[in-house]
């Protein structure tokens, strides 16, 4: 039924050299529990050389305070495939319409300079309103354009999308992650004030003890609020790819029950 | 493989297969997945309790390929941008800086931007974003072949069936309470279709009614609902140019592509 492409031969290989480990976490949130993915596929050992790793080893490792139902690691899985096929979306739509955008920058930027440089003949006032007026011709992101290269991002959901598979949902076994997991839940129930307090003071706790994915992770949540652009159902809710900024690790969130 | 994850909700008076608005915006997204690289669809029927086959199996293919339809619909790209007036406005400023240039090449090329090139660039680039956003997601094809569906037993839809169980309140008080109680059950994309049925109004998304258990209770609201969503499941189909009567809305039939690989998994032991 599935043809076989010219990507199955090279993933095969791919899967004899190392496994797959999904790590997903269920972090502590000031509203409710949120589920988190990083785009991070971890590679739990290298095989030897000339040697395949056993297939068992690949697995979706939860990390919660509580055990997850496996219903709820299956949500969480399947937010991390659909978010992945967002990114290809977003992606090669931005690759599509490249050349376009590409040639709108270009001759959008001489443009706005020449015309910028010739208001200074007509004074500081006029070359400020020129300025403006011409800044708004380019294809900047809020007002609809996209960048003219699809970015890493669609790179690595490209990387990924090859050996995606429905990985057994197991809990995380690994003793730093648990160790940090627990104490950051510790942190979050100890935890008062406000949304906003309550976000900083995680992002701190993940800060000062060396994990900056999840540190990331709460500092959007927090730009995020400070920006209140989306109602609130939507803005905790979502599971399209979140872009961690300087830390530039990808990531897919879901809503969880209460723990 | 690729998973997928739909809901068997508790409702008054039954059950119903429901995909929110977020599950088939996860369904479009997976159609991008599948048309890059095609592979199998797992999809997980979350339940309240362990349901017997006979409850789902006959409906499950339906609803798949009415999810599959209704994701696959094209959608309007909603992006902010320069509105048309304000590019006219531009335009016409580039066509008098251009009478006014007088020889100074600065301001023939400021010019000929406003009044020529952007609004053509403007034009051309939005365009081939529509045209992208309108093609086909042919990858959607391999889920309605025969996916995998396996039950999965959801600790929040569990309890919102015990909250509708013990409520002796009429259905949409009913409804009303368990919306109120999804979002701490980490069910907050059911909340919007609980408030919707409360509100005796058609629930966003994809939602197929099943299971009636008292003619009492379905009499009162929801097989209403049912008889409307049949036109309105009909209306999607036929802007999809779909001749297939499992997909315009006609009764549920016998749903042998959904039988393939069917697999039940109805513990609900934690991981």
């Amino acid at each position: 039924m599935l043809t076989t492409l010219p990507g199955r031969e090279w993933e095969r290989n791919w899967r004899k050299i190392c496994n797959i480990l999904v790590n997903a976490f269920v972090l502590p949130h000031p509203e409710r529990p949120v589920g988190v993915v990083f785009w991070e596929p971890r590679r739990p050992r290298r095989a030897a050389r000339g040697t395949a790793t056993a297939p068992g080893d690949e697995k979706f490792a939860v990390y919660a305070p509580e055990p997850v139902s496996a219903a709820e690691a299956a949500t969480l899985q399947a937010a991390y495939h659909a978010s992945l096929g967002e990114a290809l979306r977003l992606g090669e739509r931005t690759a599509g319409a490249s050349g376009v955008l590409l040639l709108w920058w270009v001759l959008g930027v001489v443009g706005a300079v020449l015309l910028t440089l010739r208001a200074v003949e007509w004074g500081i006032g006029m070359t400020w309103l020129v300025g403006v007026a011409m800044l708004f011709t380019l294809p900047l992101a809020r007002f609809g354009g996209d960048r003219p290269f699809p970015g890493g991002r669609y790179s690595r959901a490209r990387r990924l999308a090859l050996h995606l598979d429905v990985l057994p949902e197991v809990a995380g076994d690994e003793p730093r992650l648990i160790e940090r997991s627990r104490a950051l839940w510790q942190v979050a129930r100890r935890l008062r004030g406000s949304t906003r307090d309550q976000l900083s003071g995680l992002e701190a706790h993940c800060r000062e003890n060396g994990w900056p994915a999840v540190a990331r992770f709460y500092r959007d949540r927090l730009e995020l609020l400070n920006r209140e652009v989306l109602p609130a159902r939507r803005r905790l809710v979502t599971w399209r790819p979140r872009f961690a900024g300087r830390s530039n690790l990808p990531y897919t969130m879901v809503e969880m029950g209460a723990r | 493989v690729i998973r997928l994850c739909v809901y068997l909700a508790p409702v008054p008076g039954g059950m119903a297969l429901v995909a929110p608005p977020e599950v088939v915006e996860q369904v479009r997204a997976v159609g991008y997945l599948l048309q890059r690289k095609p592979q199998a669809v797992r999809v997980a029927v979350l339940t309240p309790a362990e349901v017997g086959e006979e409850v789902w199996r006959e409906h499950i293919g339906d609803f798949i390929r009415r999810l599959t339809v209704v994701a696959g619909l094209p959608v309007a790209t909603s992006e902010r941008r320069l509105s048309g007036r304000w590019v006219a406005v531009l335009a016409t400023w580039g066509v008098l800086l251009l009478l006014a240039a007088g020889g100074n090449l600065m301001q023939v090329v400021g010019g000929l931007w406003l009044a020529l090139f952007f609004p053509w660039l403007r034009r051309v680039y939005h365009g081939s974003l529509e045209r992208w956003a309108r093609r086909p997601l042919t990858g959607l094809a391999l889920m309605v072949e025969a996916p995998a569906v396996e039950l999965l037993v959801h600790p929040g839809l569990t309890r919102l069936q015990g909250l509708l169980e013990t409520n002796d309140v009429s259905d949409a008080e009913a409804n009303s309470r368990v919306a109120d109680a999804c979002t701490s059950l980490g069910l907050i994309w059911l909340e919007p279709v609980y408030r919707a049925l409360s509100s005796r109004v058609l629930p966003p998304g994809v939602w197929a009614p099943i299971a009636w258990q008292s003619a009492s209770r379905s009499s009162t609201g929801i097989s209403n609902l049912a008889s409307e969503a049949a036109p309105a499941a009909a209306s999607e189909a036929a802007t999809f140019g779909s001749t297939d009567p499992d997909v315009a809305g006609a009764p549920p039939v016998q749903a042998d592509s959904g039988r393939e690989g069917v697999e039940q998994r109805t513990s609900s032991a934690a991981i």
